[in-house]
């Protein structure tokens, strides 16, 4: 509730148009069908259970509304549930509650997510990569390379990771196209798709 | 010495008085030589008794002779008559007839010297056998071995014909038959002894092979039959409620035992075995009307007359006794109890040992099923398991036709908690016995005592149908205790109508001894698992509880807060830079602070569980390891909440545990289930040599699995790394009762 009302007046500051506000996913679902807007931004924990109620009503509302954008805030991170929304389609967001008070960032990960881009909270990218692993393949990786997965997987584009690096696009390529083969993930044709790959493949080993 | 003719006349009795006396000498002496010779054949004692009879008789004239035995139980037998005329009826031989009265055969008795009688104040039943024939008598005593045997009576009709010197002209006849007796007796008695050392022998051979008592018994009743050629000899063994039970018989005839090895007959009358039952010595009866007259003989239907019997006493008590049953044609010897008396209380040592034998095998199968009840106790068998055992292993031992561990109701009702039978009528667990009625199970429930119903039909009371169908007629019910109140109750019962062993009831007690602490055992071990487990469940609920508040609350507004300094900043002047420094600081603090609250609640309740169930949870756990994981999970669905919970917290410990001490290049992390439990196994490749009373973790942890009757196991030999693994039931366990 607090936080909401932060974050709307944040957004309403920014020159969002904030046009529902909802406590609870039926009520939230009822704003979604009515007013249609681009982007949705849901906690995750939802009454009545405060477990997951977010994240099922964001499958809902892909499903009956897939050109809306879905922000998902969530108070910890967990793979399972990045990669259920992120398999859902494009313009998807999974981050922690926490990432709210950068403000410029966070409204620049808005954008992004306008525009179609899957992301992914850095923490859990983080944890991913960080996890020590027996025969561990990231082991093969180059320092750059590494660099490079990891803004992958945080769901930059190559252009959003060449313009991070101060590289150019056609260097991103490269080290991508090295990263995929080194690691044995096919090449996925959109961003999204890419995400969930090199998540995956994270998860599996 | 005057010489004498036999004869009853008047006449005759002058010659007597008048005889030459050298040929009265020489007649008596011819006379004594022809019995000597006669003795020098060794002859059969009735020989020489008639021989004695008929010189005797000749040579001092008598009208009647008659040689007579006496045996301990005051009484003569007639072993041999002479008559001159035949004119004098003498009393038939073999009979015997009661000492008592003034008669010779009572007073030599009495005096062990010769007596003379005129039968005017003669009386007594001898006097009475010749009533109105005999006036005059004499008696001489035959002593054998320096006691009195027998003696030598001869009798006159007529006072005129009395011999004067009589007395010690039948001495010199009574000496060679006391000489005769003493030999026949020494060969009759060597006969008697190798007979006896051989029936012994045989006995003692069977009791060294640890022969079934029941064998033992038969062979008993055998050889003292044959030994004193008797017609039915029948063993009893006396038991408590005045009553006999056989257990050994032997027939001469192929005809059917009337009283085969356990026929009971109750104590009372005058009977052979009522008799030595109240006396305690050897007994004989020779009238036949006497011996049918109480209820424990059935001599009339074999036309046995006579019956004598011993008492068998082990260990300074009367234990039973053999009755003999003899035909009329062949009575019993004169002796024949005292020889009973003295051959049964050499078997009665061999009883003794067999008893002895038995009493001990006896004790140790009991300590054996006793043994093997208390292995499953200290196992830790549930109460089912050990009431099964203990309704078996007592029912078996103690002879029971139905043994049953029941488990009162509050109303005395008795639940069927195990049952046993040696009849294959199976009366299943589970069955409830109603309340109230005359049975042992609600005589213990009232009275919080053992119980005993012997010999009804009903044993288990009117109200308990189960009994009557299952024909049950003796039953004993000891209570079972626990944790100081009445739990219930063991029965054993018998479909026999005799009552079951004395004493039952106090072996019964140490197999209900053992119930009753594996019952205790388990209901303190619920009562802790369940104790246990609402302590896990508490600090649980408590843990989860502080999880949602810093999720929903803390952190909430912790970043609301981080947003409102966030925002502060882009309303600040440009040159404020120092308060734009000061906000940074504290967003970032905020930002720390946040961190940490989500290791915290991430610590107190990992969220994963609670959305994603124990792949997921363990997978974070896995990527979270400082050592590298391998996960093999195998797992079919959601389990239990308790379930996942403990596992979850087991890998994580473990984990910690394998970081801090194990020096591990890698662990192995393997879950799986199968239709009734959750395993777990952690091994690492590390130094192991783990204590397991390592830290507080690995206790709470126990306490966890074992709250939920799951099992832990930690094997860390040095040098072999360290496994640990975890068993969890899948399904919730028991409530305690």
């Amino acid at each position: 509730m607090l936080l909401r009302e932060g974050l709307a007046s944040l957004l309403i500051g920014s020159s969002f148009d904030v046009v529902g506000r909802a406590g609870d996913p039926e009520e939230l679902l009822a704003l979604v069908r009515s007013h249609r807007p681009d982007l949705v931004i849901v906690d995750i924990r939802m009454p009545p259970t405060r477990t997951t109620e977010g994240l099922e009503a964001a499958q809902v509302i892909r499903r009956e509304l897939p050109e809306t954008a879905i922000l998902l805030l969530s108070a910890h991170i967990e793979v399972e549930q990045a990669t259920e929304l992120l398999a859902s389609g494009r313009s998807t967001g999974y981050l922690l509650k926490d990432r709210i008070s950068d403000v410029e960032d966070f409204l620049a990960t808005l954008d992004r997510i306008l525009k179609g881009a899957a992301i992914v909270d850095p923490a859990l990218v983080q944890e991913l990569l960080a996890a020590r692993r027996v025969d561990d393949p990231l082991e093969d990786l180059s320092p750059r390379e590494r660099e490079v997965l990891t803004l992958m997987a945080e769901g930059r584009s190559n252009a959003g990771i060449a313009h991070q690096l101060w590289v150019t696009e056609g260097t991103v390529e490269k080290h991508v196209r090295s990263i995929l083969m080194k690691l044995r993930i096919p090449e996925a044709p959109d961003d999204h798709r890419r995400v969930l790959a090199v998540l995956a493949f994270l998860d599996s080993h | 010495m005057s010489a004498c003719r036999g004869g009853g006349s008047a006449a005759e009795a002058e010659a007597r008085k008048t005889g030459p006396a050298d040929e009265g000498i020489a007649t008596e002496l011819e006379a004594l030589r022809r019995v000597a010779t006669l003795l020098a054949g060794g002859p059969r004692p009735e020989e020489v008794f008639s021989a004695v009879g008929a010189e005797v008789g000749r040579l001092l004239m008598v009208d009647v002779a008659v040689l007579v035995r006496y045996d301990l139980a005051r009484a003569v037998t007639i072993l041999a008559t002479w008559t001159r005329t035949g004119a004098v009826t003498p009393p038939r031989v073999g009979s015997r007839l009661p000492l008592g009265g003034r008669n010779a055969s009572t007073l030599i008795f009495q005096t062990g010297r010769p007596a003379r009688i005129d039968f005017a104040d003669a009386s007594g039943p001898l006097a009475d056998a010749h009533d109105g024939q005999i006036r005059w008598s004499l008696g001489v005593p035959i002593i054998v071995e320096g006691r009195i045997w027998g003696g030598v009576i001869v009798a006159y009709g007529s006072a005129t014909s009395m011999v004067a010197d009589a007395e010690s002209r039948l001495a010199g006849f009574t000496e060679l038959v006391a000489t005769a007796v003493a030999n026949a007796q020494a060969r009759l008695e060597l006969g008697k002894f190798v007979g006896e050392q051989e029936a012994l022998r045989r006995v003692a051979m069977m009791v060294a092979r640890a022969a079934a008592p029941e064998e033992v018994f038969a062979a008993i009743a055998a050889e003292e039959g044959r030994l004193l050629g008797s017609d039915l000899t029948v063993m009893f063994r006396y038991d408590p409620d005045q009553a006999a039970t056989a257990i050994g018989a032997w027939s001469r005839t192929d005809r059917p035992i009337p009283c085969p090895a356990g026929t009971r007959e109750r104590l009372g009358g005058q009977n052979v075995i009522s008799l030595v039952h109240a006396t305690g010595q050897p007994i004989r009866i020779d009238d036949d009307a006497n011996a049918r007259e109480g209820p424990a003989e059935v001599t009339s239907d074999c036309g046995i007359r006579s019956a004598i019997g011993a008492p068998i006493t082990i260990e300074g008590r009367l234990w039973g006794a053999i009755r003999m049953e003899f035909s009329p044609d062949e009575p019993p010897p004169p002796d024949a109890e005292t020889r009973l008396a003295a051959f049964t209380e050499l078997i009665a040592t061999a009883i003794a040992n067999t008893n002895a034998r038995a009493a001990l095998r006896g004790f140790a199968e009991e300590q054996a099923a006793l043994r093997r009840v208390a292995t499953l106790v200290a196992r830790a068998a549930t109460p089912e398991e050990v009431s099964a055992a203990v309704a078996e292993e007592a029912g078996r031992l103690l002879g029971a036709h139905h043994a049953w561990m029941t488990r009162y109701e509050p109303d005395g009702a008795a639940r069927l908690v195990a049952t046993w039978s040696s009849t294959g009528a199976a009366v299943p667990a589970g069955t409830r016995l109603s309340p109230g009625g005359r049975n042992v199970y609600t005589l213990v429930f009232q009275t919080g005592r053992t119980a005993r119903i012997d010999g009804s039909p009903g044993a288990l009371g009117p109200d308990c149908e189960i009994a009557s169908e299952l024909g049950v007629r003796a039953a004993v019910g000891v209570p079972v205790s626990a944790g100081g109140r009445l739990w219930g109750a063991m029965v054993v019962s018998s479909t026999q109508e005799e009552p079951l062993p004395a004493g039952i009831e106090a072996r019964l007690t140490g197999f209900t001894e053992l119930a009753a602490t594996a019952i205790a055992n388990a209901e303190a071990r619920a009562a802790l698992a369940a104790s246990r487990a609402r302590v896990v469940a508490a600090s649980d609920a408590t843990r989860h509880r502080i999880e949602r508040n810093v999720h929903d609350g803390a952190q909430q507004r912790l970043v609301s807060l981080a947003l409102r300094v966030s925002r502060l900043k882009t309303v600040l002047p440009p040159e404020a830079t120092e308060l734009t420094g000061h906000l940074d600081r504290a967003a970032a603090e905020i930002s720390r602070v946040l961190d940490e609250l989500r290791e915290l609640a991430r610590g107190l309740h990992p969220p994963a569980l609670t959305s994603g169930g124990l792949r997921p949870a363990l997978k974070t756990l896995a990527r979270r390891s400082a050592v590298p994981v391998r996960l093999d999970i195998a797992l079919d669905g959601r389990l239990p909440e308790q379930v996942e919970r403990a596992a979850y917290f087991a890998v994580a410990e473990s984990l910690t545990n394998v970081a801090k001490y194990a020096q591990a290049g890698v662990v192995d992390v393997e879950a799986r289930t199968d239709e009734r439990e959750l395993r777990l196994c952690v091994r690492d490749d590390g130094v192991g040599g783990a204590d397991p009373g390592r830290g507080s973790g690995l206790i709470a942890l126990t306490d966890r699995i074992e709250a939920l009757g799951g099992r832990l196991g930690l094997r860390s030999p040095p040098g072999g790394g360290t496994t640990l693994r975890v068993a969890l039931p899948l399904t919730t366990p028991p409530e305690p009762r």
